[in-house]
């Protein structure tokens, strides 16, 4: 009879977007992973390069101008909207400073509740100004 | 109904057909999934590697910093005298100063020093040998006690992990940290070899010293500030007096900071060995090897290396001696009838002395009366040293030297103005005595010898090691109006104006300065010649 044939037919292209449903996701969330690695790496260079510039001064505010010349060289992006310094740690004996940067990541794909991500990254340098 | 087997054979091949979407997007979503998870890992694992690099970094830069200067790397001087004669150049200047890498290189100077005065003496120097090698000996004792407490890594490692274990390696695991791997990747190497060391040349040298001693800053390009500027060589041989002295180099202006491996091991001695036997050199580059690890999984090793440097420059300087002044007696010589017969002595301001009776033939007697000491006013010393021509002279030239060695910054008119305010307050017919020291600080002073209160670390019963060198002649000056005679026979006659002639001589005695910080001796002696004479009348 002819109505087994056309739904035989049909069936192939059915599996194929029910399993596109699952595989897109998949790969929709491994692009979001990948970012957020990159970003987080990205987060401690710029944290180790800010506490490196501010170690080689001689005050906290010369420490603090320093940590925020070297913050600069980091563009924003579509993906990577903005890095900034969080907090700058210069004490007064002069023992190591400690740099805080926060980077906001927006995600290429956005999921329901994760659309935007912050990363903190800390970095303390032994001052050897 | 019955199906024909080709029917029955497409329809089955048609469901095989059916099932295989289903099974292949399983199938590779799960292997998405496994290489998401593969990326994730692998990911962390190199994120980790980068972060323990940075931890490793930063605990090998505080190694070279913490390096110059704590405790435990350090050596506090020993009782020995041959130790006890670098008090000065010390942190805190007391018997038991301690030295660090940041000024054993003061060390080293002070003994070349002692070794430079000697040679420039040259053959006036005296019996110097014992204070060279006295002062070269101490030298190399404190060096190699420093140089064993930086060769020892237990002694650093305490430096590394206080930085290390700071920084996070989240991506090897929450829980972990950094820690020490002891043994092999803890070795020292010695940089920058003919570099500058943090001793710089100032003008206060005996004599000039040749370029295999000294050079300019070697960092390209130099700071503003490096010139004209002149230091000593570090690592490399600096010899004097038939002796071998050392300084560690640091470049000028430079901060501790991370090296190449390559560029730290071709500094390692062995297999790089000095140009000259040092066996125990003090080094100035680290390495350092730190590692993370999980509890029952795979970690991460990291090393790194740094080049310490002080950031401080210091003068070639003997910062704790003394000069003594002698204003020898002063003499007044008789001369009747041009004949040199007795002599008398004067004090240190106007005096008046009288002659024995000296023939005046064929019957007669000749008294003079000299009327002397009037050279020494106003009574300040650098008068009693400058009387007469030469004014300032060799002499003023040898203190100045020496003043210099104490305090580079002193300048000729800083030594003839404290030379100046120093009255002679006893002005008695006797050898006075001064003492011209530094407080080892730089500030000069100068009192007679009863009165000085020398610092801890100088002895004022030293003598320097030199033999006697006049370095001024002080030519005869006539004096008119300052002598004369009478004759008596029988009867005075007179008085009859006398010629005299006042002359001197400064002479030096070099020290070495090892010699309780004598670093020489000036002596000024005066004397007046009275020249008269007459014949008495005497009735046949």
């Amino acid at each position: 009879m002819r109505v087994g044939k056309k739904s035989e037919k049909g069936q192939g292209l059915v599996e194929a977007i029910a399993a596109a449903f699952i595989l897109i996701p998949i790969a929709l969330c491994l692009l979001d992973l990948i970012v957020v690695v990159m970003a987080n790496s990205m987060n401690d260079t710029a944290a180790k390069n800010a506490a490196r510039a501010a170690a080689n001064q001689g005050d906290q505010a010369s420490a603090s101008l320093a940590a925020e010349k070297s913050i600069q060289s980091f563009k924003s992006s579509a993906i990577v909207s903005s890095i900034v310094l969080d907090s700058v740690d210069y004490p007064p004996s002069k023992d190591g400073v400690t740099v805080r940067t926060k980077m906001e990541v927006n995600l290429p794909v956005p999921f329901p509740g994760y659309s935007h991500v912050t990363f903190v990254a800390q970095d303390v340098e032994p001052i050897v100004y | 109904m019955t199906v024909s087997p080709s029917k029955s054979l497409a329809k089955n091949q048609l469901q095989r057909d059916k099932g295989s979407a289903i099974a292949f997007s399983a199938v590779l979503a799960l292997i998405l999934v496994l290489l998401g998870v593969a990326f994730v890992v692998i990911s962390m694992y190199m994120g980790g590697g980068k972060e323990i690099k940075n931890a490793v970094d930063a605990g090998a830069l505080n190694v070279g910093r913490k390096v110059l200067d704590e405790e435990i790397v350090s050596v506090n001087l020993s009782a020995d005298a041959n130790q006890q004669f670098f008090r000065d150049v010390t942190d805190t200047g007391t018997v038991d100063g301690k030295v660090t890498l940041r000024n054993i290189n003061r060390v080293w100077a002070k003994a070349l020093f002692v070794a430079l005065n000697a040679d420039a003496a040259g053959g006036d120097a005296g019996p110097t040998d014992a204070s060279v090698q006295a002062a070269h000996d101490g030298a190399l004792a404190i060096s190699n006690g420093l140089a064993e407490k930086l060769t020892t890594a237990a002694n650093l490692e305490g430096f590394f992990t206080d930085f290390a274990q700071r920084n996070s390696v989240r991506m090897i695991g929450t829980d972990v940290s950094v820690t020490v791997i002891p043994g092999a990747g803890w070795q020292t190497s010695l940089m920058n070899r003919a570099a500058e060391s943090n001793i710089e040349i100032k003008d206060n040298l005996p004599s000039a010293i040749g370029g295999a001693l000294v050079t300019a800053c070697t960092r390209n390009p130099a700071p503003a500030g490096a010139a004209g500027k002149t230091f000593l060589r570090g690592y490399e041989p600096l010899t004097a007096a038939g002796l071998t002295f050392w300084q560690v180099p640091f470049q000028y202006e430079e901060k501790p900071h991370l090296v190449a491996r390559s560029t730290f091991d071709n500094g390692k001695q062995p297999p790089n060995m000095l140009p000259a036997v040092w066996d125990n050199p003090p080094p100035n580059a680290f390495s350092v090897e730190g590692k993370a690890v999980k509890a029952g999984s795979t970690g991460e090793l990291a090393m790194s290396w740094v080049l310490t440097n002080p950031k401080q420059t210091y003068p070639m300087q003997f910062p704790l001696g003394f000069i003594r002044i002698k204003l020898a007696r002063n003499i007044v010589q008789w001369y009747p009838d041009g004949i040199a017969a007795g002599e008398d002595h004067y004090k240190f301001e106007s005096d008046t002395v009288t002659s024995p009776a000296y023939p005046a033939p064929p019957c007669g007697l000749c008294v003079a009366t000299a009327y002397v000491g009037n050279e020494y006013f106003p009574p300040s010393l650098y008068k009693a040293i400058c009387a007469i021509e030469p004014i300032g002279g060799e002499a003023m030239n040898r203190l100045l030297q020496r003043v210099k060695e104490m305090n580079p910054d002193f300048t000729m008119n800083n030594l003839e103005t404290l030379l100046d305010e120093c009255l002679m307050l006893d002005t008695e017919d006797a050898d006075h005595e001064f003492l011209l020291w530094s407080d080892g600080q730089g500030h000069m002073s100068v009192q007679e010898l009863s009165a000085a209160v020398l610092p801890p670390g100088l002895d004022a019963s030293q003598h320097p090691e030199g033999t006697d060198l006049v370095v001024d002649v002080e030519p005869g000056v006539p004096l008119y109006n300052n002598a004369d005679f009478v004759i008596k026979c029988p009867g005075d006659f007179g008085p009859f104006p006398a010629v005299t002639e006042l002359s001197g001589t400064r002479t030096w005695y070099a020290g070495t300065g090892f010699k309780g910080g004598c670093l020489g001796e000036l002596v000024i002696q005066r004397k007046t010649d009275v020249y008269f004479g007459g014949i008495c009348p005497c009735a046949p």
